[in-house]
């Protein structure tokens, strides 16, 4: 019996209301000094310039954002209980509610002796070379940044170094801001390792086990999780919700044991990452490289004038539609990326209505969005109109990309870049096109195409 | 500036006086959240059970009233809830709301429905059979905000069964009756669990024969010929609304209605 709460509990923390074990057990066990009980939200004084303030934190997800707690009487503890509204879909935490961590000595995880990675792949010469001082750094324990361009097979190159840290007993973590790539990595992994201890955690997930030494994972489900890795090796460090959220940040931070390294990859890294990396405080490599060994599609600029008072008359920039009209005949899939949801529902209607290719759109709240994007993938559309949501992660080979609007103030450098990586990833095609449709170039624009341009340079071409 | 309460997006209030002037950071939903909700339209409600009469095919309505109620009126339940108050139809981003509110433990949600409540109520009070001097001074207060020592009506929410309150740790009909800024009285218990209304089938629901609610006795004089305004978190078939009106008839109050958040 203990052995099974050892087994839960170690490297978690979890509401009393999780645990399958009767309040009894669990209580012998607190007195034996074998877990420890935490309140769920705690009152902590700040000072301010005005004074002291006293504030409510959450213990779970750091949140110490008071528009974000709420109080109300609670019928449980028969007082004025406060909730946090943060990280209510992991189910709520109260003040009367309490979080339940193993301190004990840890349980026994597999050992790994023998080659266990069962990948058969080639890595290029800079793939091993960043596979070598990952591991390496790891072992070290200090951070490393991976900087690769899109395309670049990041995933792969993980495999070596984690199968070395493996065999040196460490507990790993692979942790990005996205459930799609959970999903698409774990049989990945499960098929390179067949022989390791493996989880994966997302929302809903079926494929959860205690006491795993390669945890896949979404950033969110790393609020499960304390004092338990050895390594996290978190991918698209600059992704949209991790990027944002101080509570991603603290979940990272906490689920790492306090002797650990972090390893970032990115194709954009943001800039508290890439400045001590260019100073040389961070360690790491750059990949200026795809695997197929050809340049990146540097994007072209094309001026389409005022295109939102055209569609409001359900009109389309001539440029636009020329373009359009000369690389549908290759038979090629087209991204079109549009700013917002409403442009891309004028768009899509303007653009049924004047060309006779299959044609679809894709927005973050669409329910039938993953059809849709096999349906493209497969070819069975031709022209996916769509918002910053598939502007990572998608691999679509031979494909074209088109950014409507280009100006706007939500594409920044790093989307910017990350969309015009859609293109040319594919052997077949390795040059893709990229075409930012604008109504005068921003700054971000410009920083983009230098920053491909950069990286090409590297790359030596 | 607030932050919406259901999707974290920062929106703008109007510009008017009334916000002009208060501190208060106001607890509600953002525009593009309100348009997503259903109201039903006051004249276009059914006369009995509240809903919303434009969703309904003609051949189900009778004189403004429902097929549903008409049924109601025949069997052996008659009579005993004069009238219901929805204030949204149950579309699915309700239902999204309304299980994030009742089993995900975030009391916030109804409170962002406390304008459009007490507008509610204030309907209820129009409507009532008061005096027209009565009204207008109950109606003056609520405008006002101002606590009195009267009120229209004796608010009545729905109670849990003590399992069950334990477990969630509220009422959801109490936080929603606490939303009407005057004493709450629990006149009600339920006696024994039979399984979550919301797990059953419509069929199911309508052979509840035995009564689940009592009166707690100490109550008896509180409602006494007295206006009763029951309170409940949505009205689907009314067998749980006219139960509980049932088994407050011992204490021969004047008028049961009820108001509900939603209907559907």
């Amino acid at each position: 019996m203990t052995n099974e709460i050892q087994n839960l509990l170690f490297g978690k923390r979890l509401l009393l209301d999780e645990i399958p074990f009767s309040i009894q057990e669990l209580d012998q066990l607190h007195q034996n000094g074998l877990i420890e009980m935490e309140q769920g939200i705690v009152q902590c004084e700040i000072k301010r310039p005005w004074g002291k303030q006293t504030i409510h934190r959450c213990c779970r997800c750091g949140n110490t954002d008071q528009r974000l707690f709420h109080s109300y009487p609670c019928e449980k503890c028969h007082q004025e209980c406060t909730y946090c509204r943060k990280c209510l879909n992991m189910g709520v935490v109260k003040s009367c509610s309490k979080l339940v961590t193993w301190v004990g000595p840890p349980p026994k995880f597999l050992e790994y002796t023998m080659p266990i990675c069962k990948w058969t792949g080639q890595l290029s010469s800079r793939q091993i070379e960043a596979s070598d001082g990952l591991a390496k750094a790891l072992m070290r324990r200090e951070n490393y940044l991976i900087w690769a361009v899109c395309g670049a097979g990041k995933t792969e190159l993980l495999f070596p170094a984690i199968e070395k840290l493996l065999q040196d007993g460490r507990i790993i973590a692979i942790a990005t801001p996205r459930t799609d790539v959970v999903r698409e990595l774990y049989p990945r992994l499960k098929k390179a390792f067949p022989q390791v201890r493996m989880s994966a955690h997302y929302s809903g997930s079926q494929d959860t086990q205690d006491s795993a030494s390669l945890v896949l994972t979404t950033t969110h489900q790393l609020l499960r999780f304390y004092r338990y890795f050895d390594h996290i090796i978190i991918d698209e460090i600059d992704a949209f919700p991790f990027h944002h959220d101080a509570m991603l940040h603290f979940a990272v931070n906490q689920a790492c044991r306090l002797k650990s390294s972090k390893a970032y990859l990115s194709a954009t890294p943001p800039a508290d990452l890439k400045t001590p990396f260019l100073k040389n405080q961070l360690q790491g490599t750059r990949i200026p490289v795809r695997f197929h060994g050809h340049p990146l599609p540097v994007p072209k600029c094309i001026w389409i004038g005022n295109w939102k008072r055209r569609l409001k008359k359900s009109r389309l920039p001539s440029l636009f539609m020329k373009w359009l009209m000369k690389t549908s005949q290759f038979n090629c899939p087209i991204f079109i990326f549009v700013p917002s949801v409403t442009i891309l529902k004028h768009l899509f209607h303007a653009l049924k209505e004047q060309i006779d290719v299959s044609i679809d759109h894709v927005h973050a709240e669409d329910p039938n969005r993953h059809d849709k994007i096999t349906r493209f993938r497969q070819g069975a559309t031709q022209v996916l109109v769509t918002t910053t949501i598939l502007e990572r992660g998608v691999t679509v080979s031979r494909s074209r990309v088109a950014i409507f609007g280009s100006e706007d103030a939500i594409f920044d450098e790093a989307a910017l870049v990350q969309m015009a990586g859609r293109a040319g990833r594919s052997l077949e095609d390795p040059k893709g096109e990229v075409v930012f449709f604008h109504y005068g170039k921003t700054l971000e624009m410009m920083k983009a195409i230098n920053h491909i341009k950069s990286m090409n340079r590297e790359g030596g071409f | 500036m607030s932050l919406c309460i259901w999707c974290q997006s920062i929106y703008a209030h109007p510009l008017d006086f009334r916000h002009l002037l208060s501190v208060s950071n106001q607890v509600g939903y953002c525009p593009q959240c309100v348009a997503k909700l259903e109201q039903i339209p006051a004249h276009q409600s059914c006369r009995l059970c509240g809903r919303d009469l434009t969703k309904l095919d003609a051949i189900y309505i009778k004189d403004g009233t429902c097929l549903d109620c008409m049924k109601w009126e025949e069997g052996p339940l008659h009579g005993l809830l004069e009238k219901n108050y929805a204030l949204y139809s149950y579309n699915d981003f309700m239902k999204e709301i309304m299980s994030t509110f009742k089993f995900r433990g975030d009391v916030l949600l109804a409170v962002g429905f406390k304008p459009l409540v007490l507008w509610l109520y204030k309907r209820v009070i129009k409507e009532s059979p008061l005096t027209w001097f009565e009204k207008a001074r109950y109606l003056f207060l609520y405008q006002m905000g101002w606590q009195f020592k009267e009120y229209p009506y004796v608010i009545v929410p729905l109670p849990l069964s003590q399992e069950r309150l334990k477990e969630r740790g509220y009422n959801q009909s109490v936080v929603l009756a606490e939303l009407l800024q005057q004493p709450v009285i629990p006149a009600l218990q339920r006696r024994e669990d039979g399984g979550k209304q919301s797990k059953k089938g419509r069929a199911e629901r309508l052979n509840t024969f035995q009564n689940p609610y009592r009166l707690d006795s100490d109550y008896t004089d509180a409602i006494r010929d007295k206006y009763i305004l029951l309170i409940d978190d949505i009205y689907t078939t009314g067998t749980t609304l006219r139960l509980a009106a049932a088994a407050l008839k011992v204490a021969k109050p004047k008028q049961v209605i009820s108001l509900t958040l939603c209907h559907g």
